[in-house]
């Protein structure tokens, strides 16, 4: 009989390599949280400077960190400057007519299709931002079922006092939608395309082609990844039909799966590794961004990089250098006064430039083996864009790129380099508790996380003055603030070494619940939000600060 | 030809003899012809894809021959070496191509279990090793991870996690469009008219646009909060996520689905089991989210999570 290529084996193998391993992003609505508080606290600034209206708790607390701090004073009237720059940004947000079904949002348009009450002439990318009546979630764009919308959205704690309002009356949601643009780094399915030597190949069909149309099936993974190879081992691959009062449903409740072109795989270029870097191999970044071989707090990968290593290597899978972007995006060599920059050498924003690959090395490694692209250049890359696109729509979504990169900075397992060592199950439970981390739901808890962003933000704010003052620029150091970020969250875990979990990351496969589980405690919380409210406050410093960039 | 390949070069030829550089793999029985003699032609990166597709059906046309898979896999992964750097000198393409297939085939044995974890892991580091070292112009020598206690429970967990990992398959839903994301709508006590009972329904936006058979199922992930404070051994939340399939929806209707947690005393998956418990007397509110998948293993994003307590008219379906 011949032995011919197999869709279905390739489609699985496929499967198994999206598995819910954390080399993409998930926490879009995190993204999106922290930029928008981020926005508020510096709207508290702007506010507090001008003597406008805000709760008297929240003015109080204000005022008591300026009489200690008084370099406040100017901090706040910084703030007060660049808040209304944000406001004046276009949206840049699609249209997106996908129709409402909340009663209320209905209501509010008339017709279940939104309507922006867009001035005559003006488009909704263009609109800007302050002239926005609601606030999108990070569906919104995405082929959302109903209305991306958020109709329930309100400032966190006490920071709805600086932005009053609601679904019916006016707020203003810059901090939404700049959050939304936060986020949309992980929508960008180009920048890691991939390609698989031998998928489809050489694949030996047995255990899928007796199944029926119009059935769906649960297979073992390995037991079809071993028939695969090993066609004697297909007698022991039974599949069982999905259904059994959601019995086997609940089985299957972990398994994603995507094409090689997926959404899986945006994060690769989301990591920038932070532990000390050996002689050899030679990182090609200062710091170097995701190498599976190095994963992990010591640069020892654990079983879930194991498992990620074993199916991109079963599956031959490299990276499609034609194809993906962020080989050549996020591979920074920057100039310095119109000067084309040097690979290897001192950029002209004073962070040393990455080694140029040419397209063969990064082809051909398969992905475990090959160093891929570091967050921080994947910032710079939206900061030298949105520069380039200042006054038109693009503008805010460029300024996405760093604002996703700090992000990402103030995840532990971001700054190790590591898909595992708990690092989904910790996202997941940021995202579930998100509100709670910055003390949403009182007003003691939220005035406290407030002020700590405040401080925080001071501090990451002279970090930027002192750069420019000692390098005369006006400019915002994007590679020099992602990496202290990420320095600063990774000796912070190492402090608390609880926060990798090796056995959590491997448990998600088969058990997400009680692997986020292990997360969502309040020794855990305590880093979470320590390092949650260090990255907001990098967040309040950069947008304070890109204001001011000089054209 | 680049440094690079030279340096490759100039180590490579103590190796040739072996298709494996493993120096204590056993040879396959039928050594692979020299690269030259049957790479694909490669004479600019351009034609990259072209390449590879051609690597490939020669690899598939020397299994169909019987070549074993490993010697097809080799023999395709040194033409895709030089696909991918044509300025490779032969033996440097069989170098690389052969350490990329030394990497599949030592994945490939752990996961059929002919490989121990420590195993696996030595064998990875071992081809890093002699690959940086050929780079380097000098000699690389094998690494011996000896078994200890956590490498060998941490093979055990990798093996259960493999073990118990399953993927869904309906041919239906071959070239199925990608599933747009659903949204999580509300939670409440109603009526489960389809069924007759009564109990806990789920409302959420309904995902349509899949062809014909092709399944659709919905995971709900639920984080239940605000305990009962009658109850103080409750844990202040509890994580529970369930997968209903699109069958299973109590509504008729083109824009909603309803999925149900009926009180009677019908069994229910462990899952939805601990859901029912914790609606009915456990915890007063949940953040819940909800995403779509199907058979052809797509996968929609998540939803953003919504917190609800639940809905005062109750979800009557």
């Amino acid at each position: 009989m011949p032995r011919g290529p197999s869709r279905a084996l390739a489609l699985v193998l496929a499967g198994l390599l999206a598995m819910p391993l954390p080399a993409h992003a998930h926490n879009e609505p995190v993204h999106q949280a922290m930029t928008d508080f981020a926005y508020h606290v510096l709207l508290a600034g702007e506010r507090f400077s001008r003597g406008q209206s805000m709760s008297e708790r929240l003015r109080s607390a204000l005022g008591s960190l300026e009489k200690t701090n008084p370099g406040l004073t100017a901090f706040f009237a910084d703030a007060a400057a660049a808040a209304p720059k944000l406001r004046v940004l276009q949206s840049g947000l699609p249209p997106d007519p996908t129709p409402c079904i909340s009663p209320a949002l209905v209501a509010l348009f008339g017709s279940p299709v939104p309507d922006w009450q867009l001035p005559s002439g003006t488009s909704l990318e263009s609109l800007r931002m302050r002239s926005l009546r609601v606030p999108v979630t990070v569906s919104y764009g995405h082929q959302p079922v109903v209305c991306a919308i958020d109709e329930t959205y309100a400032p966190s704690g006490e920071l709805k006092s600086v932005n009053p309002g609601s679904l019916t009356l006016p707020r203003d949601y810059t901090g939404m939608t700049l959050g939304y643009w936060a986020a949309a780094p992980d929508q960008e399915k180009k920048d890691w395309v991939l390609r698989s030597t031998t998928l489809e190949a050489l694949q030996n069909p047995v255990v899928l082609g007796a199944i029926g149309a119009s059935v769906t099936v649960a297979v073992s993974a390995v037991c079809v990844l071993a028939c695969g190879f090993f066609p004697p081992a297909c007698v022991a691959c039974p599949f069982v039909a999905v259904g059994a009062g959601g019995i086997v449903m609940d089985e299957i409740a972990s398994i994603d799966a995507d094409s090689l072109e997926s959404g899986d795989y945006v994060g690769f270029g989301h990591f920038v590794d932070m532990k000390a870097t050996p002689a050899s191999p030679a990182p090609f970044d200062t710091k170097p961004g995701k190498f599976m071989e190095r994963a992990g707090p010591a640069g020892v990968p654990d079983t879930t990089e194991d498992l990620v290593t074993l199916l991109f290597d079963i599956g031959g899978i490299h990276v499609n250098h034609d194809e993906a972007q962020a080989p050549k995006n996020y591979q920074t060599i920057v100039g310095t006064s119109g000067m084309s920059g040097t690979s290897g050498a001192i950029g002209g924003d004073f962070h040393r430039n990455s080694t140029a690959r040419s397209p063969s090395q990064w082809e051909s490694p398969t992905i475990p083996h090959l160093q891929l692209t570091a967050v921080d250049n994947l910032a710079m890359f939206g900061y030298q864009e949105a520069r380039a696109k200042k006054g038109t729509p693009l503008e805010a979504k460029l300024l996405g790129w760093p604002l996703h990169a700090i992000g990402d900075a103030s995840v532990p397992m971001h700054a190790v380099g590591a898909s595992g060592y708990g690092h989904r199950p910790y996202e997941d439970a940021v995202d579930m508790v998100f509100g709670d981390l910055v003390g949403s739901g009182s007003t003691a808890a939220s005035v406290s996380a407030i002020t700590q962003v405040v401080l925080r933000a001071f501090k990451w704010r002279k970090f930027i003055q002192d750069w420019r003052a000692l390098h005369g620029t006006t400019e915002v150091p994007v590679r020099d603030l992602v990496t202290a970020v990420a320095e600063n969250t990774r000796v912070k875990a190492n402090a608390t070494p609880a926060v990798f979990k090796a056995a959590a990351s491997i448990v998600y496969i088969i058990d997400e619940d009680g692997a986020t589980a292990a997360y969502d405690n309040p020794a855990m919380a305590a880093i979470q939000r320590d390092l949650l409210l260090e990255g907001i406050a990098a967040e309040v410093a950069f947008l304070l600060s890109v204001t001011e960039v000089a054209p | 030809m680049t440094p690079r390949s030279v340096a490759l070069l100039a180590v490579t030829f103590a190796h040739l003899a072996s298709p494996s550089l493993a120096q204590t793999a056993s040879a396959p029985a039928e050594a692979p012809a020299p690269a030259a003699s049957r790479a694909p032609t490669a004479p600019a990166r351009t034609g990259a894809d072209a390449c590879l597709a051609q690597a490939r059906s020669h690899a598939a046309d020397a299994f169909q021959k019987h070549r074993s898979q490993e010697q097809a896999r080799l023999q395709l992964e040194i033409d895709a070496s030089l696909c991918v750097d044509p300025s490779l000198s032969p033996a440097a393409a069989n170098l690389v191509g052969t350490v990329n297939a030394d990497l599949a085939r030592l994945a490939r044995d752990f996961v059929v279990g002919t490989r121990s974890l420590a195993a696996y892991r030595a064998g990875r580091a071992d081809r890093q090793q002699k690959l940086a070292a050929l780079l380097a112009d000098a000699r690389g020598c094998p690494v011996r991870i000896p078994p200890s206690e956590t490498t060998e429970r941490e093979e055990r967990e990798l093996r259960a996690t493999l073990a118990g990992a399953r993927t869904l398959f309906n041919a239906s839903c071959k070239d199925a469009p990608p599933l747009a994301i659903p949204s999580p709508l509300a939670w409440g006590r109603g009526q489960q008219t389809k069924t007759g009972q009564t109990g806990f329904n789920l409302a959420v936006a309904k995902v349509g646009g899949q062809p014909a058979g092709c399944e659709v199922f919905y995971e709900i992930q639920l984080r239940f909060i605000d305990p009962n404070p009658g109850n103080p051994a409750l844990p202040p939340a509890k994580i529970v996520t369930m997968v209903f399939s699109a069958s299973e929806d109590l509504l008729s209707d083109p824009a909603r689905a309803i999925f149900g947690l009926p009180f009677g005393a019908m069994v229910l998956s462990p899952a939805r089991n601990v859901a029912r418990e914790a609606f009915l007397r456990e915890y007063f509110r949940a953040s819940w989210r909800v995403r779509a998948v199907n058979g052809a293993n797509q996968v929609s994003p998540w939803s953003p999570f919504i917190t609800q307590g639940p809905a005062s008219a109750g979800v009557p379906a």
